[in-house]
């Protein structure tokens, strides 16, 4: 008995725990004299991953100094975390905010503008530097943008003899011909603000007329009416449960308009061979726009003196070419900087598989949602609803927008909460 | 007894009328200055058709889980009562479900319900339904191929909605069950061999001896279940953390959390709470009106 | 009624591909005694598998010549160092009959886990030594994958609950949520004791203001009291330590009420004796009325830890830091980071309830008891 117990201590002892980077950077961070804690949205999977191993890579070049990543469940729940701690008044020194968060916090004059500290922004995106842009001044870094590509599966078009649909028209009839031969609606979307978006978008529409929200334009009416049309003409498939890479299996799959930051989950979910392409936009001339999604790091004025300088050297290394690099290709996000595309690592990555280059030839096609303080709100509970609605329950398009439209008004004008 | 009678001032009493207090705000987020708006937010509430939708939702709630969870387990208490053999492992077998955290239990919950992988539509043949997920009321779904057409709360709780149901009954099932056993164990043997040897049946044995006799008990359970069921979150949360995708499984309670804590409205949210607690205290003061009468308290 | 709890368990031993099947499988590979052979066959230890340093592990695979399978160990995503991918040498060399995949640790720390991605031509039969976890095609080839190709036989079936253990700091949420339900019951007993004997024997002005008072709180529902107690602990800093978890709950009319029934129950006699001889209310109190209202004690105690341990709501909004966090919101943290990794979401549910469950066994009589109790008014 003894001799098993001191076998099983033996092999605890043997085997290195292969330390998980939450581990390492807790180490780390207990010899920190100065710790600089990070509020993020990432739940799991390779954006977690990456983020904490961009974090010990970072924390292990600094000498009493640490950044820790704290999980604060996802997007929605970061932000109602973040206002719970102004109310509390223990605000971190960084967090991930959508731009509408920041538009919200800048309420409270409670962030740092970016060039205050000092981190420089040449070679950085300007399409998302201007996103953050308020007042004339950067509030916020980049961080993880995303841009929405169409992925599709190559066996099944493959075995139809189908080509990659170049503009909205082949990709209409694609996905007619494909479900009329599979037996099924073959494009997959989920019922919400982001895929409405893409339609939105590409028919030409927007949201904001002469500084005005306005949600049931005609270009609105008319993606609205495109979707539901494509489900009740059976080539379009609403996914109401979890992400669409979390259903696949469940009936035949060819295409779907998502965000490249599912990249690394639709690889694994899976079981068929996995295509990128740039969003099949008005002409076959040029690409579809996409909707930029994801989030930039800002800094909290609260922070102390010597956590805002831990932050800025943060910034400056996330924003280096190689840490772009790794963080790019492990996750589908788009890398911020021109640096980080001539990044050795990079280009092997994207030597060994296209896909990387088609999302990065894709962001240049990009649009952004408006940056009200209430649009996330917006977004998810009027417009979401809306769509839903139409989508579910068959509403009227056009009815469902027009209240979606005075709902929004009083929202913003604090008729209603 | 000062101790405890201060905790209780401090985190029971003193934060009821605080509550009061912030609901009379203007949209108290602790971000900026809010400004005093007397009645403002209850005048909202009435007008908010997303609160219309909780309060009906968590009707439909109460209206179906409490009745159906008592005489189920009224209906399985009797039966455990009688000399079964293996009575503690049936017994086990309903209490297990309460001691699991609602947590964990909505998780494996989730799982059966998946609409592609789920293990109840592979055991219904139904592959696809998305139980959770559906938002058509239950009454309207089940008087469509009548040909009738019900909207809006007439149409009933959705399918997700009864789903979450489903899942509580299950979880209470087995609290209920053993209070009571508790209960029926009380009544006197001899009232029920006078009864059989009168010819008495199965029903009304029960029906005239058991029920009236266990009145206090389920009449208890009813109070208990009527205020725990205005207030349920947890399965909700679980289950459906978006609160349906129709907003067809938004509680009060999920209402109150999301104004309060997603969307940092406090005072809102507050108002929320004073509403929901004069409805319970008018439910409850009701139900001891008409109910209580009927309860017997000797034996 | 117990059919969740098999599934919940069935499911516990399924890879993420096996769990998703319109078809349920009933008996997992993980389950099937001859594949606890095959995964005791690989790795350095039988039972938990690992590979030391300088040690080399052979994995065969009967096939043809011709087209040659490949392999690799995958990288973990964005990892600028991965010892594990770095450190482990893998060789494709033809056998007879088939391929030999032989993984090497050339490093100098044993790994525990080796994961493995063999890119198998399409067309030729496949034998695998041990069933892949996950199979995917990938052009001309599949792509079988194991999380891990070193597992031993424990290793092996209880792979999806160690990965669900190290997902999370399980280990400080159980502490936190036992700790912060232990200290409700042991002090909320004595605060209730105290207040409940003096409701019930002892005479004093403004007696019957109080006991309206204490009825009074209980008719107000949790909800009313959430934001404010929220805001009052913001005020006071304690939000994201113990104080907010435990401290507004210490005062329970429930435990009040429930003691209460017992003191009055006891005879008046035996304080009068305890009174001539001069004993206070204090020692009357612990001498007398305490021993003899254990039951009751049991079941608050019963009660009140179900219900710490068992609360969402609550803990959910006064922490902020995953350190501070219960089990309970562990779980919902995992659910959605499980995403569809179903067998780990399942092992992670069992083992939050497994405590409570075992304690339910070990004290049968005392919980059915205990919460008969309480229905007693």
């Amino acid at each position: 008995m003894k001799k098993a117990l001191l076998l099983v201590a033996a092999l605890g002892v043997a085997f290195a725990q292969q330390a998980k980077p939450e581990d390492v950077i807790k180490e780390q961070c207990a010899r920190a004299k100065v710790v600089a804690e990070l509020w993020h949205g990432f739940t799991g999977g390779a954006p977690k991953a990456a983020l904490e191993n961009l974090v010990v890579e970072f924390n292990k070049a600094q000498q009493g100094r640490c950044v820790r990543p704290v999980p604060q469940g996802g997007y929605r729940d970061l932000s109602t975390k973040i206002k719970a701690a102004f109310a509390a008044g223990k605000v971190p020194t960084m967090a991930q905010a959508f731009e509408n968060n920041i538009a919200l916090y800048l309420e409270a004059k409670a962030l740092l503008p970016i060039e205050s500290l000092g981190v420089k922004l040449q070679g950085v995106n300007l399409t998302f530097l201007n996103a953050v842009r308020f007042g004339g001044v950067v509030y916020g870094v980049p961080f993880n943008k995303s841009i929405q590509v169409l992925y599709y599966n190559k066996d099944l078009l493959k075995k139809h003899g189908v080509p990659v649909p170049a503009n909205l028209e082949e990709f209409v009839a694609a996905a007619k011909k494909l479900s009329r031969a599979e037996g099924g609606p073959v494009y997959w979307f989920q019922p919400d603000a982001s895929t409405f978006a893409y339609f939105f978008f590409n028919l030409g529409g927007s949201y904001l007329k002469d500084g005005k929200l306005v949600l049931n334009s005609k270009e609105a009416v008319e993606a609205l009416t495109l979707l539901q049309n494509g489900v009740k003409e059976g080539w379009a498939k609403p996914i109401t449960s979890g992400y669409i890479n979390q259903n696949l299996g469940s009936g035949p799959y060819a295409f779907s308009v998502d965000t490249s930051a599912g990249y690394t989950y639709y690889l694994r979910a899976a079981k068929f061979d996995l295509g990128v392409a740039t969003l099949p936009g008005r002409t076959k001339g040029q690409p579809g726009y996409g909707l930029v999604q994801g989030t930039n790091l800002v800094v909290f004025r609260q922070a102390s003196k010597e956590e805002q300088a831990v932050a800025k050297d943060f910034l400056e290394f996330v924003l280096s070419p190689r840490a772009q690099a790794v963080f790019a290709t492990a996750t589908g996000y788009v890398p911020v900087t021109e640096g980080a595309l001539k990044d050795p690592v990079y280009q092997a990555y994207a030597a060994e598989n296209p896909d990387y280059a088609t999302i990065v030839r894709q962001s240049r096609y990009a649009k952004f949602e408006p940056a009200l303080a209430e649009w996330e709100q917006i977004r998810f509970d009027i417009l979401g609803q809306a769509i839903k609605e139409a989508i579910l329950n068959k509403a009227d398009p056009k009815a469902a927008l027009d209240r979606a439209q005075k709902l929004a008004e009083d929202l913003l004008s604090s008729r209603t909460r | 007894m000062w101790p405890a009678l201060a905790l209780l001032l401090v985190w029971q009493v003193f934060p009821t009328l605080y509550a009061f207090y912030l609901s009379l705000f203007d949209r108290v987020n602790f971000l900026r200055p809010a400004a005093f708006a007397g009645l403002q937010n209850y005048r909202l509430l009435l007008e908010d058709p997303l609160f219309w939708r909780a309060l009906g939702n968590t009707f439909w709630y109460v209206v179906f889980t409490v009745p159906t969870g008592l005489l189920l387990a009224t209906f399985v208490a009797i039966l455990l009562n009688t000399q079964v053999a293996f009575l503690g492992l049936y017994r086990t077998l309903f209490f297990l479900p309460y001691i699991t955290a609602l947590t964990a239990a909505a998780a494996v919950w989730r799982w059966i319900y998946h609409p592609e992988f789920g293990f109840l539509n592979w055991l219904l043949h139904t592959p696809g339904l998305d139980w959770l997920n559906t938002p058509t009321g239950v009454f309207a779904l089940l008087l469509r191929p009548l040909g009738v057409e019900l909207q809006g709360f007439l149409a009933g709780p959705s399918l997700a909605f009864v789903a979450v149901m489903a899942m509580s009954v299950w979880h209470f099932l087995g609290y209920q069950v053993v209070i009571l056993l508790a209960g029926l164990q009380a009544i006197p043997k001899e009232y029920y061999e006078a009864a059989e040897l009168d010819g008495a049946s199965f029903f009304q044995k029960h029906r005239l001896i058991t029920w009236p006799l266990l009145s206090p008990t389920t009449f208890f359970l009813f109070t208990l279940g009527l205020i725990g069921a205005f207030q349920v979150f947890t399965q909700v949360y679980v289950l459906t953390p978006t609160g349906g995708v129709l907003q067809d499984t938004l509680t009060l309670a999920f209402y109150l959390y999301n104004k309060g804590f997603r969307d940092s409205d406090f005072s809102y949210a507050s108002a929320i709470a004073m509403v929901t607690f004069l409805v319970i205290l008018a439910l409850t003061l009701v139900q001891r009106r008409l109910l209580e009468k009927r309860v017997n308290y000797e034996i | 009624m117990a059919f969740p709890f098999y599934w919940m368990l069935a499911t516990s031993f399924k890879s993420p591909q096996e769990a998703l099947q319109a078809e349920p499988v009933w008996v997992p590979e993980r389950m099937k005694p001859v594949n606890w052979l095959k995964a005791a066959r690989l790795g350095d230890s039988p039972l938990f598998g690992g590979l030391g340093p300088g040690r080399s592990v052979a994995l065969f695979f009967p096939g043809p010549e011709a087209p040659p399978p490949r392999a690799l160990v995958p990288r973990s995503p964005g990892a600028f160092f991965d010892p594990v991918a770095d450190g482990t040498r893998v060789e494709v060399v033809r056998g007879e009959g088939g391929w030999w995949v032989r993984l090497t640790n050339t490093g100098e720390a044993g790994f525990r886990r080796v994961p493995l991605v063999v890119l198998w031509p399409k067309g030729v039969p496949l034998e695998p030594p041990l069933p892949p976890d996950a199979r995917r095609s990938q052009g001309e080839y599949w792509r079988l994958e194991w999380v891990n190709a070193v597992p031993g036989a424990l290793g092996y079936v209880f792979h999806n609950y160690l990965e669900a253990w190290d997902a999370a700091p399980w280990g400080r949420y159980f502490f936190v949520s036992f700790f912060t339900a232990s200290v409700q019951v042991a002090v909320g007993l004595f605060l209730a004791a105290l207040a409940a004997f003096a409701l019930a024997r002892i005479p004093f002005p403004g007696k019957e203001a109080v006991f309206v008072l204490v009825l009074a709180t209980m008719m107000v529902p949790g909800e009313v009291l959430l934001i404010p107690n929220y805001v009052l602990l913001a005020r006071l800093g304690w939000l994201d330590t113990f104080y907010a978890l435990i401290v507004p709950w210490l005062a329970s009319v429930f435990g009040i009420f429930l003691l209460r029934q017992f003191y009055l129950s006891l005879p008046q006699d035996l304080f009068d004796a305890a009174r001539i001889d001069g004993a206070g209310y204090l020692t009357q109190l612990f001498r007398i009325a305490l021993p003899l209202s254990v039951p009751g004690l049991v079941s608050y105690g019963i009660f009140t830890f179900l219900g710490a341990y068992n609360a969402l709501l609550w803990p959910l909004i006064v922490t902020q830091s995953p350190e501070m966090r219960t089990v309970q919101l562990g779980l919902l943290a995992f659910v959605s980071e499980a995403g569809s990794d179903y067998g780990a979401l399942m092992a992670a549910s069992a083992f939050v309830i497994a405590p409570v469950v075992l304690g339910y066994f070990v004290a049968q009589r005392q919980f059915i008891q205990g919460i008969a109790r309480t229905g007693l008014k």
